[in-house]
């Protein structure tokens, strides 16, 4: 149990440290857009879509750790056991989501292969990889949850 | 019967406590694998990822990530302070203080939870010390803390901008004009009461004071310039704003007023990230759900529900207003505006509402919702500041509640205090 919850707070300061240099990236690459329009006089040809692709990655990873808009109108109200059930219900059925979702996007990464962003030269499956990425972790964070949920 | 299948899944996942990201794109399957049985699966993930890459969608964690460093950086007694020495002489002197931060908190911030919880901490205090009822405080503090996401910068319009392919500018110079209507609406409540019950009014701040906590204010009061002036005119664009707010409030926090540590700045940064991915993945699965709308005529079912009593402009922007004041009882603010926009925008598109117009008066409608039961997040989080029970809260709010409609009327109404700004930039 301590092994396990020692493993999950480093994972965690690892996804907040990739989740932090990717922002930071984001912010300095479009603050240099701007200050090569007014200072250097020229655009960024690659600054637009590099910061698509890391906000993307961006949020997907940061997703995976975020807590998650709910509105549970009945789910609060009920105790005990069918809330158990509920939250389980709820886990499995996230969980079967996420699995659909990536495969969805594992076939698109594959079809858009040979697809190039014009400016920066790099496969658009980037862009459906950050979802697979990201989803995969948010799917071994349900599992975690919900394993320490049921041995509490 | 899509319709059922679509909205009634959603609700009913959703209300089981499944997070809402997961329920609408439930509810999609359920739509799809139902009434578009041929369509291949793929088409989830990639209108998913569609819709959280568009580069306008930056400007999101960038208004986020500035928020929280001026949070951080010691802005709030700086603003208190100021809006302190200007309308602390009128009757009722603290509550209007109240009302005065919230309107200069929501050119930093644009969160209507943060406005709460960093003004509530400090301001419900004071007012209870110098004997104004602690309901009425939280009260004044939570419905003032509305005005955050309606004056620029603001998560909630850039969310609108994109779903309805209008300008982010053109929406952040739209929520202008009605935040300080609400503001205005507000103060006159704050005075009307604060005359009844007889409560204080401060000592009137000499003008050396307005100046001097004018320019120890003016540091944080310099972001609302940068994004409104910036994308007026024409230096920048709402996302370049973003980034340059974000390099302002790092240097205000850490170099002008000292109080933005290395570790604040980095619990910042994580923060701000995790929050735009919980509006962002709801902003993907949101995009799915718009495409089934389209792709179902679910709006045009919902367009001739709404023009069943007639077409007059009024009458169809009253029935949305109830029916959108009805749904933000119930839901989240972002999740009830990504469902509402895709059904009621081609209808009000269709009376000739501009779209603009059309989004303010959604926001301020759904932010109304914050500060009413059954889930006013705003009233639980007032009332725990003031260490009084919800119901007080909600009894002594009944009055601003009044005045938000109004200004929400006034809002649907009059077009112009929506759209006068906008028209400058067009």
């Amino acid at each position: 149990m301590g092994a396990l919850r020692r493993a999950c707070d480093l994972a965690r300061r690892v996804l907040d440290g990739v989740i932090g240099t990717l922002l930071i990236a984001i912010v300095l690459i479009t603050l240099a857009q701007v200050i090569a329009r007014y200072l250097v006089m020229s655009s960024l040809v690659w600054s637009e879509e590099l910061n698509r692709l890391l906000h993307l990655w961006l949020v997907m990873l940061a997703a995976a750790k975020a807590s998650h808009l709910r509105i549970g109108l009945l789910g609060e109200r009920l105790g005990g056991r069918i809330r158990t059930a509920l939250d389980l219900g709820a886990s499995l059925l996230s969980l079967a989501l996420l699995a659909l979702m990536i495969r969805g996007a594992l076939r698109l990464a594959e079809l858009t292969r040979f697809d190039m962003f014009t400016g920066l030269q790099v496969s658009m499956r980037w862009m459906f990889m950050a979802f697979v990425a990201g989803a995969a972790v948010w799917m071994l964070r349900i599992v975690v949850a919900g394993a320490l949920a049921l041995r509490r | 019967m899509e319709v059922l299948t679509l909205l009634g899944t959603m609700v009913a996942l959703a209300a089981i406590g499944l997070p809402l990201v997961f329920a609408i794109l439930a509810a999609c399957l359920a739509t799809l694998l139902i009434f578009r049985p041929g369509l291949p699966l793929e088409v989830l993930p990639q209108l998913f990822v569609n819709g959280m890459d568009r580069p306008v969608l930056l400007a999101i964690v960038f208004f986020f990530l500035a928020g929280e460093l001026m949070n951080r950086g010691g802005i709030t007694r700086r603003i208190i302070d100021f809006a302190s020495a200007l309308v602390g002489h009128v009757r009722g002197g603290l509550g209007q203080v109240n009302v005065v931060s919230s309107i200069f908190f929501s050119g930093i911030t644009g969160s209507a939870v943060a406005d709460t919880a960093a003004i509530g901490t400090v301001m419900i205090p004071s007012m209870v010390r110098k004997g104004y009822a602690p309901g009425f405080a939280a009260a004044v503090t939570q419905t003032s803390s509305v005005i955050g996401p309606i004056i620029p910068p603001s998560i909630p319009m850039i969310v609108y901008a994109v779903m309805a392919e209008v300008s982010v500018g053109q929406m952040f110079l739209g929520g202008i004009l009605p935040g300080l209507v609400i503001g205005a609406v507000l103060m006159l409540v704050v005075l009307l009461i604060s005359v009844r019950r007889g409560y204080p009014v401060e000592r009137r701040a000499s003008a050396g004071d307005v100046v001097r906590t004018g320019l120890d204010a003016a540091v944080a009061l310099g972001t609302p310039l940068i994004i409104v002036g910036g994308i007026l005119g024409g230096v920048f664009t709402a996302t370049e704003a973003g980034a340059v707010a974000v390099l302002y409030s790092l240097l205000a926090g850490a170099l002008f007023y000292r109080e933005l540590d290395l570790p604040g700045l980095w619990a910042a940064i994580v923060r701000a990230a995790e929050g735009t991915a919980t509006v962002l993945v709801i902003l993907g699965a949101s995009s799915i759900f718009a495409w089934i709308v389209a792709d179902l005529r679910v709006h045009q079912a919902a367009a001739s529900l709404l023009f069943a009593l007639g077409r007059e402009p009024w009458l169809v922007l009253l029935a949305i207003n109830l029916l959108v004041l009805v749904v933000g009882l119930f839901m989240d603010p972002l999740a009830a505006l990504v469902i509402l926009v895709p059904i009621l925008l081609p209808a009000a598109a269709e009376i000739g509402v501009d779209p603009v117009h059309f989004g303010v008066m959604i926001v301020i409608n759904l932010m109304i919702g914050l500060t009413t039961p059954p889930v006013g997040y705003l009233i639980y989080l007032s009332a725990d500041i003031a260490e009084v029970p919800p119901e007080v809260v909600i009894r002594e709010s009944l009055p601003f509640l009044g005045a938000l409609l109004v200004a929400l009327g006034i809002c649907a109404y009059v077009p112009a205090v929506t759209l006068a700004l906008p028209s400058l930039l067009r």
